[in-house]
Order: structure tokens, then C-alpha cells, then sequence
């Protein structure tokens, strides 16, 4: 049986450089992949947050562009329809654009800056919306004079 | 591996910084996280505030205060008779003011504003008999009449039989085999011209009311009839559509109006008939040009979300002919 502390402080057959280059080696490995992994995670963890942020502001852009559809069948003279929406000027921090496009079927697209990421969101319409792009931030939808609806930049 | 346990020496202790760096980079990638997660709540937060702007509220509000004005109109023209027809438009005007006064501040204490005007109002008359024991011939008592021409619409046509069994019965009718014709309610343009014929059944007390070409319906002895709304007894029926292939303006007449009894009320957008027809006395054919036919409002309907606008058209029981 050993004695106790037989062995304490025994280097024999490990040199220290060994030694230092293994520990050193191990840990950098670790550190290296705790970086890659958690960076990966969180570019993929944003990506899916601004994606699903977007899907959520196109729906609701949708559904404004819809109820002012209808508003707008039910005019006849002297006709005014606006709907607002305040919206947020950025996505899980990147800026991002919303237009309207397809032509006489239109649709909408939502695109973030950095990542790009763009994502659509259909509506029916039986009003004609018009084609247009602007930065993300407030919103409205405006029935303009030559009877057609517009997404433009809300000064609220 | 005495080393790699960590020996308590001054150079063996250095390590640890490498194990610092990486807890550090744990706090910022679970901060990163958090500020994230936080976006996507706040998001979903967005998502579920109310599916818009209340604009399904607005053309309620519409609806109402056209159907609101439709009723003030039947009102005007049913309880203020001889009162001119400028008396009628300022009582128009004045009740469709309370009625914004009465709505407006109850929508007000939910953040909208709303505002209901009158824009325009289209002059008629209204032409009816409310004698339940007469038949429908004009004052001299003339079976075949015109009552109105160049009529732009004509709408609250209602009919109310009070003695079926006046009604020529259908065996006795000369389109089909007799001799008789039936009482008749004809539309014409000068071109085209629409006919409902109504007449009773021969074996029961049913009445049969027969769109000329156009097919019939059958309801119980003394039914309701409203030509334009195309209701018998508020029932539908389906050929009564009324003037259905005439344009305007055209000419409304009765053709053997002595075969008929009960009484009969209709407002027509024209103020051009033969006053010889009529009298003042409800009791007999009477026309009053000071009507008001239809109105056009202006609604407004605004809140922080929407700007709502619009002219609207109240014409009570308004028919397409």
C-alpha cells in the first residue's frame, strides 16, 4: 500500500512544456468551439426572430391594405379613407423596407437590410393598390384621388 | 497529469483567464439571446393588439346613420303632411343634427370622432289612400289611371288588401278564359313596360299575385303587398321584382283599380302627375309633392388608426327600377 503523499509533487515522465501545451490546447479547443457554436446560434436564432417579426409587420401591413379595401368599396362622393398603423422602425436591430409589387396582383415584401432576409405576405384586394417601397417605421394606407390604394410613410 | 489538476504554482493559476474569456463569452451570447427574445415577444405582443383599425366599426356607422336617416325621412313625410317641401328639408335637417348630437358623444368617450351632415335632398311624392273599405280608383272615380309620370325611382310601394273577396276570381279572368280583367299595377317607358296582376284564387280565398311574364306567388286572403321591396306579407317572393326591364323615367298606372279594396302608399321621385286624380282627404287618393324622396349624408368616422369619409344615399325602401 503507498503512503500517503507518496507521489506529491511527482513530475517524473511529463514535462512541463508537454504539459502547458496540452492544457493550453484543450482549453483554446474548448474556447474556439463555445465561439463557433454560440455565434452560429445567435446569427441563427436572429435570423429566425427577424424573419418571424416580419411575417407578423406583413401580416399586419396585409390587413390593413384589406380593411381599407373595404372602406373603400363602401364610399361613394367626398370620399376619405386612411388607416395607420405605428410599426417599429427596426427588426431585432437591422433597418428594414416594405413595398408593394406584382402588379395587378399585388403582394407584399418585406426585406430586412443585414441579414437580408425578405419575406412575403399576400392580401386580396378589390381596390387597385399601387406599387411602392419605403423604409420600415409607421405606415398608412391612403385612398387617393384616382381611386387607388397607397401604403405611404406616416408622419405620426 | 499533475499539471492539468491544476497545481497551486503563480504560472499554473494563468490558465484560468482562458476559462475567464470563455464565461465571458457565454454572458454575451446569453445577453444577445435575451435582448432577441425580447424582440420577438414585443413582436408577438404587436401581433395579437386587435385584429385593425376599427374600420369594420365605420361602415357600421354608415349603415346606421343612412338606415337612422331612412327612418327620419319616412317620418318627416308621414307626420308632417301639408307642411311645404322646404319645411320637411329644414326638419330633415334639424333631426339628423340631434341624432349626430345623440351618437356622437356616446362613440367620443371611445377616442372617435364622428359627424353626419346632409348634403343633398331629392324632392318626390308621396301618393297613397288609407281608406280600408275603397277600391283604388282615383277621386272621379276613373278605374284606369296614371298615377305619376317621369319617375326617376319609386320606392315604399305597399299595398294592403283589406277585402280579398273583391279581387276578380281567376276562372272569370280573360287571359285565362273569361271575361275579366284583373286588377293591375303597370310600369311603363314608353318602350318597355312591367305588370303585376293581382287576383284571387277561385277555389279558396287565396290571392295570386302574377308578375306579367314573369311568374307568380300565392299568399292568404288580405295579404301585405310590397311591390318594391318584393315582399308579400314580409315574405319574398321571387317574380315580384319591381320594374324589372324598364328604364327611366317611367309612368306608374292602375288599370281596373275598382277591382281591388284596402289601401296603398308609395313615394316616387318625380313631382309630375294629374292633380285631378287626387284630393287632400286621406281618405281618398291624395299626392303630396312637398315629399322628400332621398337624402345624401356625409359621415365621418375618424379615431387615432383610421380616417373613414363618405357621401351616403338614404332612400327607405329603395327598389332599383
Amino acid at each position: 500500500m503507498r503512503k500517503k503523499g507518496q507521489f506529491d509533487g511527482d513530475d517524473r515522465g511529463v514535462s512541463m512544456t508537454v504539459s502547458y501545451i496540452l492544457g493550453l490546447s484543450i482549453a483554446f479547443l474548448l474556447v474556439i468551439g463555445l465561439f463557433l457554436t454560440a455565434g452560429d446560434f445567435v446569427t441563427e436564432q436572429r435570423e429566425t426572430s427577424i424573419r418571424t417579426e416580419m411575417e407578423v409587420l406583413g401580416e399586419q401591413i396585409a390587413t390593413d391594405i384589406t380593411l381599407a379595401d373595404r372602406m373603400a368599396q363602401t364610399t361613394t362622393d367626398n370620399e376619405t379613407v386612411v388607416v395607420r398603423r405605428s410599426l417599429p422602425s427596426r427588426v431585432s436591430g437591422t433597418g428594414y423596407t416594405i413595398s408593394v409589387t406584382g402588379g395587378d396582383d399585388p403582394y407584399l415584401v418585406l426585406t430586412s437590410q443585414d441579414p437580408e432576409i425578405t419575406v412575403e405576405a399576400e392580401f386580396s384586394n378589390q381596390t387597385d393598390v399601387e406599387m411602392s417601397r419605403l423604409n420600415g417605421g409607421s405606415i398608412l394606407v391612403n385612398y387617393t384621388d384616382s381611386d387607388t390604394l397607397e401604403v405611404q410613410r406616416s408622419d405620426r | 497529469m499533475a499539471d492539468l489538476n491544476g497545481r497551486r504554482t503563480s504560472r499554473g493559476g494563468e490558465r484560468a483567464q482562458i476559462m475567464l474569456v470563455a464565461a465571458f463569452v457565454l454572458a454575451v451570447t446569453f445577453i444577445a439571446l435575451a435582448v432577441m427574445l425580447n424582440s420577438v415577444i414585443y413582436t408577438e405582443n404587436l401581433a395579437t393588439r386587435g385584429e385593425d383599425a376599427h374600420g369594420s366599426e365605420a361602415i357600421a356607422y354608415r349603415a346606421d346613420m343612412a338606415a337612422g336617416t331612412e327612418r327620419l325621412i319616412e317620418h318627416v313625410n308621414e307626420n308632417q303632411t301639408g307642411e311645404s317641401y322646404d319645411d320637411h328639408v329644414a326638419n330633415l335637417t334639424t333631426s339628423i343634427a340631434a341624432m349626430d348630437n345623440g351618437t356622437a358623444p356616446i362613440v367620443a368617450t371611445g377616442g372617435t370622432r364622428t359627424k353626419v351632415s346632409v348634403m343633398s335632398v331629392t324632392r318626390g311624392t308621396r301618393i297613397g289612400q288609407f281608406n280600408t273599405s275603397r277600391n283604388f280608383t282615383d277621386v272621379g272615380a276613373t278605374t284606369d289611371w296614371e298615377l305619376a309620370n317621369s319617375i326617376e325611382g319609386t320606392r315604399a310601394f305597399r299595398i294592403n288588401i283589406t277585402d280579398s273577396s273583391q279581387l276578380v276570381e281567376e276562372d272569370l279572368i280573360s287571359f285565362l278564359g273569361g271575361s275579366l280583367d284583373p286588377f293591375t299595377v303597370r310600369v311603363d317607358d314608353g318602350t318597355d313596360d312591367w305588370a303585376v296582376r293581382i287576383y284571387e284564387d277561385d277555389t279558396t280565398t287565396d290571392v295570386i299575385v302574377d308578375v306579367e311574364g314573369g311568374g307568380e306567388c300565392v299568399a292568404g286572403s288580405d295579404p301585405e303587398i310590397d311591390l318594391t321591396a318584393g315582399t308579400i306579407n314580409g315574405e319574398p317572393c321571387g317574380p315580384l321584382s319591381f320594374g324589372d326591364g324598364v328604364s327611366t323615367p317611367y309612368s306608374l298606372r292602375y288599370e281596373q283599380a275598382d277591382q281591388i279594396q284596402g289601401n296603398f302608399s308609395l313615394v316616387v321621385d318625380s313631382t309630375s302627375f294629374t292633380s285631378s286624380h287626387y284630393s287632400t282627404d286621406e281618405d281618398t287618393p291624395f299626392a303630396d309633392d312637398g315629399a322628400i324622396y332621398a337624402a345624401t349624408i356625409y359621415v365621418l368616422h375618424e379615431s387615432a388608426d383610421h380616417v373613414y369619409a363618405t357621401d351616403a344615399e338614404a332612400i327607405p325602401g329603395e327598389n332599383d327600377a
